[in-house]
């Protein structure tokens, strides 16, 4: 019994202590969200409330649901919980705070990504329901909410791309989508692609079904499944249309009505001959249509045909560019305004058919002339990057290549945060990788799809093409889409590139050694790819494979580099490419199916025999995560494991410091580990829960962490140096306060973001000295205080502490507590918020939780900076601190003259004497003169100045507190001036105590009872 | 399948009823940690004073307020008091930090928004009966903890998050959203430095950055405050 006792003791005390590290722990260090916004990511689905066409939801290809309620002024992102990949948008019109988002992008391109359901919400936006029965159709691409009974939904689903499965067609709930019924329903490998919805009649319905397949290394758009069909009983029985309808096998179809005239029905139907059909009898019998290319190009990617709401005979095709007709799609022009190509949304104001919202892979435009010009509408942060990287600059620049939108660079900090204009395009295309060269701070390497990889000037913009090229003995080189070109992690004067044989420039890229043979399988099954695409040749590179995907060079050793492939080879040499092992059986041996793309590799920076890897086997139909480590060369594989995992791995990163400290990428999410690997845990804090991490770089300089998401931009959290010291035992503390790293002292550089009405901005790294503790607890009672000590023990700040669970972090501006201001004025003076900046040395800091005290050292410092040395930096100070006690100085004065004033005032209402209340207003009304030199006391407007001797100190006071610059000759001139005037004021108040001293103490003692009030408590 | 359809149907009755068992337990535990509704329906005037803090900078910040009928919110710095008074049927902004020389009125639409404000019982309090409706959501980390989340639809068409600690019952979070001249807004307040008062009603004495030195309930306010003349 004595022994179940203590081991009941033991186990609840274990409990009593343990504090499971999470997300949350570090919940104080968000991301910051740097876009850009100026070029977007791929739009996937527009919906607006037809009612209140200010509001519309954007579903996007990577970056989740974005909600306006400003008409596209800005947005704000509502579905980070969530899948990022939004295949449909629905809003039930008749209660437009209930939306329907389908996940899993149906626009079925080589980088498609994959949903994991449908989700529906009450209260637009906020909060979010998963709904059952959609959590392995992968894709889906259209959500109809009954138009008259809000009960009954319609889902189209075309289903998994990669393989087979019964989870596609079209579904049908008639309770709000609790429950769910498959009503149109082909094969495994058909799924529904389209479906619209009578609005007079809802129980008929149309919908096209389609059967698709992707292999890693080819496409088919097209088979018997495909067909176009037709209800009229609600989807309880089906019927398939085929009059005047081309021969199939078809495609994939598009489907448009005329809500006006819901008879009138088009199509576009990807069949041997592509072409535009018309019905006008609600699909009984269609009429071929000749169109032009863009009506009919690429069905499998644009799928995208509207009919305005009112005018039955106009008619849009959102396609490869945008084109309309005027007669109901008998003929097709090419709309006008300059706007992204690739269109795949348009969402038309049924109140004010001429404004429009337009999808493309570069963001939403807008246009209120039925598509004639467009505006870009800047502020939504949706790019979608496939890697990102740094350089070593101060404040350093990250640099990232674009699906669909090129490769650009930011400062990583600018003058107000970072704005779209702070981004700058470096190179066309599709961007992949972009590499800052090792040595020449004005080079970076840059490419667009097929390995077309360029040596850029981003002082003027030149550039040359870099890309290695076939020789006479050479197979044709094959490139992936996404061909890495990388710089050497040793030495930085070697760049790689990789095709099926790996390259390196030592020159720049001028010129390239090839140092492997085929590190691929060179499987020539895969390599067909002129013949992909099905039903419509397509093949832009997207397909190519038995390539080379990925390079790493060791860390610790320029000899040791790693290359992966596409089909499964990883393969490193270990004398500078003489010669190469394969390790994939090796990893095969560890469980990750061996045809897997090797979609990264991290040489250890600790360690030259370890490597971490990830692998990626998606586009086998496998979405599992596969990261693994080997400390042997390769040899022998281990492979990571969490509950946390459900998406497949796109980069592993070991921390600079902390080689227990690792982040890994996936399609769903970003994770970490504080402990080599064994507990993950999914990184949230202003990440998106589910973002597609693609890349994950750490800025050695500053301890930032990268990332690089495929849908939110380049995301940046700020000096992970909590994470690098946080373990287990720390968390199952009550309190622990962090060591600080030395900081700069620094005013005002580089500022927050100021009034943004457009476009999107985010702001910099707070430029305040960071103040971190931790509780194991949020602090629900009691009190935190942090407060700041110089070397003498002198409280210099007193800070109201945050109390959150996990880490706290309470920014200190680096300065002393602000002067008290003469009160009194018509206006507030600001100096009451402003005090000067302490100077370099050492700090205490102590965080007071109750009656306990915890303590740190900080030691402040300055930059070396000629235009500011410490000598400057402490004439500056001191001027500032005469400043300060000039204000002091003027309080007292001004409370003493006020106080005056107010005692005169009490005895003034006692007394009977009209001769003496005269003598005593005289006395007030000096006063009165005397304190309107002291502060401005009638102008409360803001557009009339009226400057006294507060409001001159607190020009220069505040002008001296944020300057990093020594005190010029005419502000030191200034504050002698002051000094006088200050002296002036003091004797003058002076000069009329006396004047009525002896008046007022002869009324005091006459005329005024012992018990009143004294008029003048000065001994002056 | 007449038989399947029972059975979901009984299903969705027996889940939509424990939901609304659970929510209505959570709200009245809530309610006794705050006090327990004898007390709350008590209140009829509170007065809070105390200041907020930024850097070393501290402000004075007074609240009163009269149970449904009026409140007043102050804020002063430099010797000036900027306040918003709102009543059931107006409501006043006063800034002399914006260069305001006098009381502006505020919109019927944002007095109609403030009115849950100086319901001091809380409008979790019998909130059926005043019209509110109540639904519980998914959890949400909140400072660390694993939040219970009640979603409040007001009648008068605020929604308000409340974000509750589930080992104390103390609300710990609330969001509070509208709309205002045709946009939606967002207010968050979080809670901290709870302490019971001499009536043993629950109170956050600390709201975001600022902290009250003292809570009074149901001393006597002078009418005035309410006036925006000045």
């Amino acid at each position: 019994m004595k022994k179940i006792i203590i081991l009941f003791i033991s186990i609840t005390t274990a409990v009593a202590g343990f504090s499971q590290i999470s997300s949350a722990t570090f919940g104080s260090m968000r991301a910051r969200q740097l876009g850009p916004a100026v070029t977007g990511g791929r739009i996937t689905s527009i919906d607006g409330v037809n009612n209140e066409p200010r509001t519309l939801y954007i579903g996007t290809a990577g970056g989740g649901v974005w909600k306006t309620t400003d008409a596209g002024v800005s947005f704000k992102s509502v579905f980070d919980k969530y899948c990022q990949s939004i295949g449909a948008i629905a809003i039930d019109q008749q209660n437009p705070k209930t939306v329907y988002v389908g996940t899993g992008e149906s626009n079925m391109r080589n980088t498609v990504s994959v949903g994991d359901g449908l989700y529906k919400t009450t209260d637009a936006g906020e909060n979010w329901t998963k709904l059952p029965g959609f959590d392995s159709t992968e894709h889906i691409s259209k959500i109809i909410v009954h138009p008259k009974n809000a009960d009954v939904i319609y889902v189209s689903c075309p289903g998994p791309l990669w393989s087979n499965s019964k989870n596609r067609g079209l579904y049908k709930s008639t309770d709000a989508g609790k429950t769910f019924e498959k009503i149109l329903y082909i094969n495994e490998k058909t799924g529904c692609a389209d479906v619209i919805i009578d609005p007079v009649n809802p129980d008929i319905l149309y919908a096209s079904t389609w059967e698709f397949r992707r292999q890693p290394y080819s496409f088919n758009s097209g088979g018997q499944g495909s067909g176009m069909y037709k209800t009229t009983d609600a989807g309880k029985t089906w019927k398939e249309m085929t009059g005047g309808l081309p021969k199939k096998p078809f495609g994939r179809a598009a489907l448009a009505l005329a809500p006006s005239q819901p008879n009138k029905l088009i199509a576009i139907i990807e069949a041997e001959k592509t072409g535009l059909f018309m019905s006008d009898d609600a699909g009984a019998n269609w009429k071929p249509q000749s169109a032009i290319v863009n009506v009919v190009s690429r069905p499998f990617y644009f799928s995208c045909l509207v009919i305005d709401p009112k005018d039955a005979n106009r008619v849009y095709r959102p396609g490869f560019g945008f084109s309309y007709s005027n007669d109901g799609g008998k003929s097709f022009a090419d709309g006008g305004g300059s706007v992204h190509s690739d269109h795949h949304a348009l969402w038309i104001n049924p109140q004010y058919t001429n404004q429009m919202y337009l999808g493309t892979d570069g963001g939403v435009y807008m246009s209120t002339d039925r598509g004639a010009s467009w505006m870009l509408l800047a502020s939504l942060p949706v790019p979608q990057f496939y890697h990102v990287a740094y350089d070593n600059k101060t404040p350093y620049n990250v640099y990232g290549g674009l699906q669909d939108n090129g490769s650009w660079m930011a400062p990583s900090q600018a003058a107000f945060g970072i704005k779209n204009a702070d981004w700058k395009f470096i190179n066309g295309g599709d961007g992949f990788w972009v590499q800052p060269d090792g040595t020449d701070e004005n080079i970076v390497y840059a490419e667009y799809q097929g390995g077309h990889a360029s040596r850029v000037d981003i002082k003027d913009g030149t550039s040359y093409s870099v890309q290695p090229q076939q020789t006479i003995t050479d197979e044709k080189l094959r490139w992936n889409w996404n061909s890495p070109i990388v710089i050497g992690a040793s030495n930085k004067k070697n760049l790689y590139m990789g095709a099926q044989f790996l390259y390196k420039s030592t020159d720049q890229g001028k010129n390239w050694q090839k140092i492997s043979g085929d590190l691929t399988t060179n499987d020539k099954k895969k390599q067909e790819q002129e013949k992909s695409g099905g039903m419509s040749a397509d093949n832009t590179s997207a397909e190519d494979h038995c390539t080379i995907f990925t390079i790493a060079e060791s860390p610790l050793d320029e000899n040791i580099i790693w290359a992966g492939t596409d089909d499964g080879n990883l393969q490193y040499t270990n004398n500078g490419g003489k010669n190469w092992v394969n390790v994939s059986k090796n990893y095969a041996a560890a469980g990750v199916a061996s045809q897997s793309w090797v979609s990264s590799i991290e040489p250890g920076k600790f360690d030259k025999n370890t490597v971490y890897v990830t692998w990626e086997n998606h586009m086998y139909g496998d979405m599992k995560t596969y990261a693994g480590k080997s400390t042997d060369m390769g040899k022998t594989f281990t492979l990571f494991a969490s509950e946390e995992f459900n998406s497949f791995a796109h980069k592993i990163k070991e921390d600079n410091v902390n080689k227990n400290l690792l982040f890994l990428g996936t399609e769903m999410g970003l994770f970490s580990t504080l402990d080599g690997g064994k507990k993950w845990f999914r990184m949230k804090n202003n990440i998106p829960w589910k973002a597609m991490v693609r890349d994950i770089q750490i800025q050695p300089a500053t301890g930032d962490l990268i990332i690089g998401t495929h849908g939110r931009g380049i995301l940046i959290v700020d000096n992970i140096a909590a994470m690098r010291t946080m373990t287990t035992e720390m968390a199952g503390k009550e309190v622990y306060i962090f060591e600080n790293s030395p900081i700069n002292l620094t005013m005002g550089k580089y500022q927050t973001v100021g009034t943004q009405s457009e476009g999107w901005a985010t702001n910099n790294t707070p430029q305040q000295a960071p103040i971190k503790y931790y509780f194991r607890d949020r602090l629900n009672t009691g009190d935190v205080k942090v407060e700041v000590y110089d070397k003498a023990g002198k409280l210099i700040q007193s800070l109201p502490g945050t109390k959150r669970k996990g880490i706290n972090v309470v920014y200190w501006n680096m300065r002393s507590i602000p002067p008290k201001v003469a009160t009194g004025g018509a206006k507030p003076d600001f100096s009451g918020f402003t005090a000067p900046m302490i100077l370099p040395g050492d700090y205490t800091v102590k965080v007071k939780v109750a009656d306990k005290v915890y303590e740190s050292k900080m030691k402040l410092t300055a930059e070396q900076n000629p235009n500011f040395t410490l000598a400057d930096r402490e004439a500056q100070y001191n001027t500032a601190m005469e400043l300060y006690k000039m204000h002091e100085e003027l309080a007292v004065l001004s409370d003493e003259v006020s106080g005056k004033q107010k005692g005169l005032k009490v005895i003034m209402q006692k007394l009977q004497n009209a001769g003496t209340k005269k003598v005593l207003q005289q006395y007030y009304d000096s006063l009165e003169t005397l304190r309107a030199t002291l502060m401005g006391t009638t102008q409360t407007s803001l557009f009339a100045d009226e400057e006294r001797i507060r409001e001159q100190i607190s020009e220069v006071y505040t002008s001296v507190c944020y300057q990093e610059v020594r005190p010029s000759n005419l502000q030191l001139e200034r504050v002698k001036g002051l000094q006088s005037d200050i002296k002036k004021a003091t004797e003058k108040n002076v000069a009329v105590t006396k004047k009525f001293s002896d008046k007022v103490k002869e009324i005091e003692e006459k005329e005024i009872p012992k018990t009143t009030i004294t008029i003048d408590k000065s001994k002056n | 399948m007449k038989k399947i359809i029972f059975s979901a149907l009984l299903l969705l009755f027996v889940t939509t009823s424990f939901s609304q068992q659970k929510k209505d337990n959570i709200i009245a535990k809530v309610i006794e940690t705050m006090g327990g509704k004898e007390k709350l329906i008590t209140i009829k005037t509170i007065k809070k004073m105390g200041f907020g803090e930024s850097q070393g900078v501290k402000y004075p910040v007074n609240y009163y307020a009269v149970h449904n009928i009026s409140e007043r919110s102050d804020f002063s710095f430099n010797g000036l008091t900027g306040y918003q008074i709102i009543t059931k049927d107006s409501g006043f902004n006063f800034s002399p930090f914006n260069g305001m020389a006098a009381a502006e009125r505020m919109t019927d639409e944002d007095v109609k928004m403030a009115a849950d404000d100086y319901d001091l019982e809380s409008p979790l309090l019998n909130y059926e009966a005043k019209g509110h409706k109540m639904e519980l959501m998914e959890n949400e980390d909140i400072d660390g903890v694993d939040a219970i989340q009640i979603r409040a639809t007001l009648k008068n068409g605020k929604t308000i998050f409340y974000f509750i600690d589930p080992d104390t019952y103390f609300i710990i979070r609330t969001t509070a959203k509208g709309e205002s001249n045709g946009q939606e807004f967002t207010s968050t307040s979080n809670y901290y430095n709870f302490k019971k008062t001499k009536e043993g009603i629950l109170y956050a004495f600390t709201i975001d950055d600022v902290t009250y030195d003292s809570i009074e309930l149901n001393g006597p306010i002078d009418d005035k405050l309410f006036s925006a003349k000045k």
